[in-house]
């Protein structure tokens, strides 16, 4: 059984490498990206079960960038350090998986990427 | 304060209003009084002049009367003198005046006495009460001398009363009697009243009354209208009749006003009509004076509306401004909220990986300031979580959630500081409720950290669940020192505190949450018997996100 690939896409470079350590740790086969764009062409260069992603980035921002991947959609989790109601609401109406508050504990982080990763597609 | 004095002075002028229509009253009806005086003393006037006319008139026809009865003494004295003093000739002459005149008791033809010096024989008589020879003595003789003296003028005597009958005598002297003769007729006086001067008579709307003295003496009234009290009262005109010689007395006064009824009202009217239009005038000008007093208290009113309104307006100004500020602040610590969020999340994760790559290394000390570490990052998350749902509230994003996990979640984030221990007693089979899982995991966070903060000397943090109903209860209890009925009160308002450390918002927004997912909290506590938040949340009902009833 191949390794579960996760996507980290953030613009800042210490949440984006913590989180490539702490997933690399968990067994998981990380890429990363740092803004919409360059998270688009990793998306279309190969497929990941899960990818986890900032909401707000310079240039097409995590929703802009979870409704112009697919088909098929990878399961996105996303994540915002901005508790916004109409941005929560467009994220979930853009079929993300989940969405994460910044600061969050690492180990409910852990189980939603496991749920996603077994989720049905 | 002005409100106060503007009314106080209004007030005052309207206590010299009131002042105005009674002194407007009193002046017209003095001037009504006045008025009806001057046209009594008009109508009085014209009333008295016109009596005195009427009674003038009234002298001038009495005059003419008496004049016939001389006239008739003079027929008798001229006969008597024809003929030399006959008896015959004389009655001859006289019979006529007898049988005209009922009233008429004797007329004779007399000289003076030769043997009694004060007294008259009669020489000829006709009539009941003399006879030829008699000696006639006393007023009667009294008169009959002062016709001897008269020029031919009558002379009349005063009222003669014989055995109770009155009568009255008059005497006329030569000329128009014989030479050293008198002639003397004596008449009955009617009783007064008796005479009276039938309506359809010119004078009969005068009351009359002639007496045979210069005095108005009631017992020589010998001439009256009907029903007469003698002598007359009110206005009375009273004329000197002259009956030949003596001196009678004319009076008269008017039966009804000669100026005529209405005109001898008039005074009276102009008095009702000048009371009636000072009541009137006064009436007016205190209908005037209220609706202006009632304009005045309106503005008055009005203005103090205004005022009150104006100074509502600029309260209301105030509290946007000041709001307005609290905004910008509030959107200023919003943003710098958000902004930590980040930094923070990334020493979290930095945490994490230390405390896994130290983990075997059994470094207790380092492990224990990690712990720390971690405490203080969830205690800045937490106020920073606080600020954000403060200054601008979220409405919840409603999803199944179970209760259990997030209980352990957030004791996993917020472990107990030493000295203290969790007691958990979450029921596995809790229903999931419907919660926006952010909010409620920072609702447990506070409950939580509230209650390791209220147990500086340690104890037992209870965590419980329970359900009934299509509701789930969370339970936190701590052993702390408990809360006063003061402090419970204000335990949910905004910036209270009670702590040395903390915003004092934590359980504002804790009841805000629950409150915006349909969910109740409620605080139990007592000095030195700790405190338990008890909050209660709908059931999930279904994967629309409907709330349970």
């Amino acid at each position: 059984m191949t390794a579960t690939r996760v996507l980290v896409v953030d613009d800042e470079l210490g949440m984006r490498e913590t989180l490539c350590d702490i997933l690399q740790d968990a067994g998981y086969e990380v890429s990363a990206a740092h803004d919409g764009t360059s998270a688009l062409a990793e998306v279309q260069g190969q497929a990941f079960d899960v990818v986890l992603m900032d909401i707000r980035m310079p240039g097409p921002d995590g929703v802009t960038v979870l409704q112009q991947m697919g088909p098929p959609p990878p399961r996105v989790i996303m994540m915002t350090a901005y508790a916004v109601e109409d941005q929560l609401r467009r994220a979930m109406d853009a079929q993300a998986f989940a969405v994460v508050h910044k600061p969050f504990q690492v180990g409910y982080l852990l189980n939603l990427v496991e749920g996603a990763a077994e989720s049905p597609s | 304060m002005e409100t106060t004095e503007g009314e106080a002075a209004a007030d005052t002028k309207r206590g010299a209003l009131r002042g105005l229509s009674v002194v407007v009253l009193v002046v017209l009806l003095l001037a009504a009084v006045a008025a009806a005086w001057g046209t009594r003393q008009v109508v009085r006037d014209q009333e008295h002049r016109l009596l005195r006319e009427r009674t003038s008139e009234l002298n001038v026809t009495l005059q003419t009367a008496t004049g016939a009865v001389q006239s008739q003494l003079a027929n008798a004295g001229t006969a008597s003198r024809l003929t030399n003093g006959s008896q015959e000739a004389f009655a001859e002459a006289t019979k006529g005046d007898v049988a005209t005149t009922p009233s008429l008791l004797t007329e004779a033809l007399l000289a003076p006495s030769p043997d009694n010096r004060d007294g008259f024989v009669v020489e000829a008589a006709v009539g009941s009460t003399l006879k030829a020879g008699d000696i006639v003595t006393g007023e009667r003789a009294d008169t009959m001398r002062t016709a001897m003296a008269a020029q031919g003028k009558l002379a009349a005597s005063r009222v003669l009363v014989t055995e109770g009958a009155k009568s009255l005598g008059l005497a006329l002297g030569p000329p128009l009697a014989p030479p050293g003769h008198v002639l003397f007729r004596e008449t009955k006086v009617a009783p007064a009243g008796q005479s009276r001067t039938a309506s359809s008579q010119p004078f009969s709307e005068l009351n009359v009354v002639l007496y045979a003295s210069s005095k108005p003496e009631a017992s020589q009234a010998i001439l009256s209208t009907a029903h007469l009290k003698v002598p007359l009262k009110g206005d009375v005109v009273s004329q000197p009749f002259k009956l030949g010689v003596s001196p009678w007395l004319l009076s008269v006064s008017a039966q009804k006003p000669l100026v005529g009824t209405l005109a001898f009202r008039t005074p009276w009217l102009v008095l009702l009509s000048g009371i009636l239009g000072a009541l009137l005038m006064a009436y007016l000008l205190e209908v005037v004076l209220r609706r202006r007093d009632y304009a005045l208290a309106l503005v008055d009113e009005r203005t103090t509306a205004l005022r009150s309104s104006l100074a509502a307006l600029e309260s209301a100004q105030e509290q946007l401004v000041r709001s307005e500020r609290l905004a910008a602040v509030g959107q200023l610590a919003s943003a710098v909220g958000h902004e930590l969020r980040n930094p923070l999340g990334v020493i979290s994760n930095s945490l994490y990986l230390i405390r896994t790559a130290t983990a075997d290394n059994g470094d207790e000390r380092m492990q224990r300031h990690l712990g720390t570490a971690e405490r203080e990052v969830a205690a800045a998350t937490l106020i920073i979580s606080d600020l954000l749902e403060f200054a601008r509230a979220r409405e919840p994003i409603v999803a199944s959630v179970d209760v259990a996990p997030l209980v352990d979640e957030a004791l996993e984030v917020a472990p107990p500081p030493e000295g203290i221990t969790v007691s958990r007693q979450v029921d596995g089979n809790t229903p999931a409720v419907a919660a926006d899982r952010d909010q409620l995991r920072q609702v447990l966070l506070n409950l939580i950290t509230n209650g390791y903060d209220a147990m500086s000397q340690g104890g037992v943090l209870t965590v419980a669940t329970s359900s009934t109903n299509g509701t789930v209860s969370i339970k936190v209890s701590d052993q702390g020192d408990g809360m006063s009925e003061e402090t419970r009160s204000h335990v949910f308002e905004p910036f209270f505190t009670t702590k040395a450390r903390g915003v004092g918002l934590g359980l504002a927004v804790t009841q805000r949450i629950v409150g915006a997912h349909g969910g109740n909290i409620a605080v139990d506590s007592r000095p030195g018997a700790g405190a338990t938040f008890t909050v209660s949340l709908p059931v999930y009902a279904g994967a629309n996100g409907s709330v349970s009833e």
